[in-house]
């Protein structure tokens, strides 16, 4: 992913590969060198990000800037305001699939229809938007 | 009776409601005061930090400074928020240009980081804080006999925090052994239940999920604990799609494991949050 040219700039090329790694640090612990291969993995994800380059379709960078704005809308996380956009991803066996995993998480008290919120929002937005460079994500 | 402040994270607020309540039961039980932190917000997950690194450091310093502000140490059941929030807390501490950067940011909400907490997991504040001596002194309810999979998963173990093992660790073992319970061995307990591939790349997910559902079932568990309420889902609620996805036939409990001990230390099912699962324990736990 990361290949040096002669002059020492590196060329960096983001796969979908890249955004199949969950962070299970596996590689962190094991690396002999002791290099953090992980962190590299989010470095790229961000680059990837900033840069805009990722393939087309892939939902990773979609759903992460979905759960950043999100955050920087209420404070916290909120499942049921995400998945409506990836739903159709998996097809219709997929969507029919997470409809009733959704209907039963309803039925057993464990999923919310309406967004939790911390109290001190405005605060919280400003303290967001002092962070250079993406400010409060709005 | 010692106090932490509690950062119980997001996921605890409702699709791991049973978490929260049993973290909080089985903490009174133990003598442990759990005060849940007065506005905490989200750690930024795992999705922050691929979009911006200081940004998901500021969410963690904000929780961070609030502990501080009550003069407690943090601690979470969340293994996602404990790594999050560990690391941001070390960084901070290592390196004053970034915490004054978010100091800057934390004015707003007239909060201050200055590194003066520690982060904690609950289970690690029952293992090492409370003892398992201790714990195996208030068992009433000891299981005997009964073969249960600890599942570690990523978060809570690695990366590294300090010097602790990160291979082999037992102290999860430990914990179900002073509840009177046989702890498996199986080589997957370590391994990752596909965390937010279950959004991003769903075939994957139940895929990984499928194999660490067998593995503990070849090596004969009952039910399989874990720490962390991603993995509880991932094993527990999405058995119906594996079952459909890969003509399987699991129907595996999975429990977290403060509701296993809030069971042993005689606690009724119902304020552990024991009813809301999709596969009932009520098999294999007596009152459960």
């Amino acid at each position: 992913m990361f290949r040096f040219r002669r002059d020492f700039s590196a060329k960096v090329s983001v796969t979908c590969y890249t955004y199949f790694c969950v962070s299970p640090y596996h590689c962190t612990v094991k690396c002999p060198r002791g290099i953090d291969v992980a962190g590299m993995m989010y470095g790229l994800k961000r680059y990837s990000l900033w840069r805009n380059r990722f393939k087309r379709g892939l939902i990773g960078p979609d759903f992460s800037r979905r759960f950043a704005r999100r955050i920087a809308k209420t404070g916290r996380s909120f499942e049921p305001g995400l998945a409506p956009a990836f739903l159709f991803k998996s097809g219709v066996r997929g969507l029919l699939q997470e409809a009733w995993t959704a209907v039963a998480l309803l039925r057993k008290g464990r999923l919310s229809l309406t967004p939790s919120r911390i109290r001190r929002l405005k605060n919280f937005r400003r303290m967001l938007g002092r962070i250079i460079p993406v400010g409060g994500l709005s | 009776m010692k106090a932490y402040a509690y950062f119980p994270g997001c996921s605890l607020e409702k699709i791991a409601v049973g978490y929260h309540l049993s973290a909080l039961e089985t903490a009174r039980a133990l003598g442990v005061e759990l005060k849940e932190l007065e506005d905490w917000n989200c750690c930024g997950a795992t999705a922050y930090s691929h979009v911006d690194e200081l940004l998901a450091y500021t969410l963690c310093a904000r929780n961070l400074a609030m502990a501080e502000r009550e003069n407690l140490d943090l601690v979470t059941p969340c293994s996602g928020c404990y790594k999050n929030t560990f690391f941001a807390n070390a960084h901070l501490k290592k390196d004053p240009d970034l915490a004054e950067h978010i100091n800057f940011a934390l004015q707003e909400d007239g909060l201050h980081f200055s590194g003066t907490g520690a982060v904690r997991h609950l289970i690690e504040v029952f293992v090492h804080d409370v003892g398992l001596e201790e714990v195996r002194k208030r068992v009433s309810r000891p299981y005997r006999g009964l073969r249960v999979a600890p599942y570690y998963g990523c978060q809570m173990v690695r990366p590294r925090k300090d010097h602790e093992e990160v291979e082999q660790p037992q102290f999860f073992e430990d914990l179900l052994s002073a509840m009177g319970a046989t702890p498996i061995d199986y080589p997957f307990k370590l391994r990752c239940c596909g965390g937010s591939l279950i959004v991003t790349n769903r075939r994957a997910a139940l895929s990984m999920v499928r194999h660490l559902l067998q593995d503990a079932l070849d090596h004969e568990a009952e039910v399989i604990v874990t720490a962390c309420p991603l993995c509880q889902i991932n094993l527990e609620c999405y058995q119906r799609q594996v079952n459909r996805a890969f003509g399987t036939r699991f129907s595996v409990p999975v429990v977290y494991f403060t509701q296993l001990l809030g069971l042993a230390l005689g606690i009724p099912p119902e304020p552990l949050g024991i009813g809301t699962e999709f596969v009932s324990p009520a098999s294999v736990l007596p009152g459960g």
